[in-house]
């Protein structure tokens, strides 16, 4: 769709609308300047798109009288482009908080075919939407997937929905100061489950770091997954309830900390562990892994093992008991 | 690559298709059979898999030593075993799979055929 014959022609018809509505006795304001005709210019690369911005207008009382109390051309030029690039998707477009939204989101240099193709997914899936209304999701998080794992959404819906929430969770939560508190269950068999001890906890409250070439699984900020690992139970983000036979009943949970800084940095990384191998973002990046158990669970390689050994807070590591 | 490098921040998985195993090395995202059903389904996950296949008959003795499988997905039987302790993979699996968790290394490794042992070539 050409974007600026579009807008001229739709701002042509609101001020026919505006004439329309006048006659109809709804409540609309600059109606005496309005033209008079219905003549209408289209845009010939897109007829259909000017009149569905006014079908929309007669259809949607609520939308028409939002737009009518909007103060001035620019407001209104906003609300048009933003209704353009939602075009695609019927029930958003004349949603005023969408199109706020997705002003917001223009306004920000969002890539509009993202705009566009994010609004379509949200027009299908009632979760999506919901959870984009409740703010649990921002287009950050949803574009990261996009770009790195678009087969998540059709092939684990329910994992996808949780990765989309714990990324913006974890947006929403950087800060440069403070520590977190990360846990790892470990070991705990006997025999052979020694050479699964990762990490080993010293009398000092120091951390070893037994082999960087295995990939090192952990959860942060809470024991909520340590707690599932080793009891089965726990309230996941998607507000599911688990109560499932143990994984890993006789695990030992080592807690240690570790700057904010390099927790904001590790999270704003973070890929899903979903078909990792061919996400285009992938570069060695930590791996959001088993998204709809609870806590916050990942999975790093060796150099973000090696950034974390260099950087936690030494003495701070201990056995929970 | 360098083979060694190559096995690195992964498991070691035999898939066993059609009555033959093969040995896979790759990351975990490889091995959740749920995020690959559609793929199992169509009888293409295998195929996925290509680039991961190593032949541990030919590694060197210090790569024998260190590697062992921790994961075998019978896509015959439609049966995931494993051995890995640190995620639960024996949970992430189809429907109609079966996931099970073996936590001695001496009982998983019953579940594996003599003539797949290339370990045992050592002793």
């Amino acid at each position: 769709m050409k974007t600026y014959p579009i807008r001229k022609a739709i701002f042509y018809l609101f001020f026919v609308l505006l004439s329309i509505l006048s006659s109809a006795h709804l409540p609309v304001e600059g109606t005496k300047t309005a033209p008079n005709t219905l003549e209408w210019h289209i845009s010939p690369s897109d007829p259909g798109c000017g009149k569905a911005f006014l079908k929309d207008l007669n259809d949607n009382p609520k939308f028409a009288a939002w737009f009518n109390q909007l103060s001035d051309q620019s407001a209104r030029d906003k609300v048009v482009e933003a209704w353009e690039v939602a075009f695609d998707a019927p029930s958003l477009r004349v949603n005023t908080d969408w199109l706020s939204r997705t002003d917001n989101w223009i306004r920000d240099g969002v890539d509009q075919a993202q705009i566009k193709k994010l609004l379509s997914e949200t027009e299908l899936s009632p979760q999506l939407r919901h959870a984009f209304e409740l703010d649990e999701i921002n287009f950050n998080s949803w574009n990261r997937i996009d770009r790195g794992s678009p087969s998540f959404r059709t092939t684990n819906f329910s994992g996808y929905l949780a990765t989309l929430k714990k990324m913006t969770r974890y947006d929403n939560t950087a800060s440069s100061t403070d520590v977190v508190k990360y846990y790892r269950v470990q070991g705990g068999g006997s025999g052979s489950a020694t050479s699964r001890e990762l990490l080993t906890v010293e009398p000092n409250g120091n951390l070893t770091f037994n082999d960087k070439s295995r990939e090192l699984y952990f959860s942060t900020d809470d024991m909520d997954h340590a707690i599932y690992y080793t009891t089965g139970q726990g309230i996941n983000i998607l507000g599911n309830t688990l109560n499932v036979s143990p994984p890993r009943p006789d695990g030992v949970i080592i807690e240690f900390e570790v700057p904010k800084w390099l927790d904001n940095q590790m999270k704003s990384e973070a890929i899903p562990q979903h078909r990792a191998g061919s996400n285009p973002l992938n570069n060695n990046s930590p791996q959001i892994v088993d998204p709809t158990q609870p806590g916050n669970p990942f999975g790093i390689k060796e150099s973000w093992q090696t950034l974390i050994e260099s950087n936690y807070i030494e003495g701070s590591a201990r056995i929970v008991e | 690559m360098n083979e060694q490098k190559r096995l690195s921040g992964g498991i070691l998985a035999l898939i066993i298709k059609e009555g033959k195993g093969s040995y896979y090395y790759g990351d975990n995202s490889f091995w959740l059979l749920d995020d690959w059903e559609p793929e199992i389904i169509r009888g293409t996950y295998i195929h996925e898999l290509a680039l991961l296949k190593v032949c541990p008959e030919e590694w060197p003795g210090e790569l024998l030593e260190k590697h062992r499988p921790e994961l075998i997905i019978n896509l015959d039987d439609k049966v995931l075993l494993s051995n890995y302790y640190d995620q639960a993979l024996e949970t992430r699996i189809p429907s109609d799979w079966e996931g099970r968790w073996i936590e001695s290394q001496d009982d998983f490794i019953k579940h594996i055929s003599t003539e797949d042992r290339f370990w045992e070539e050592l002793i």
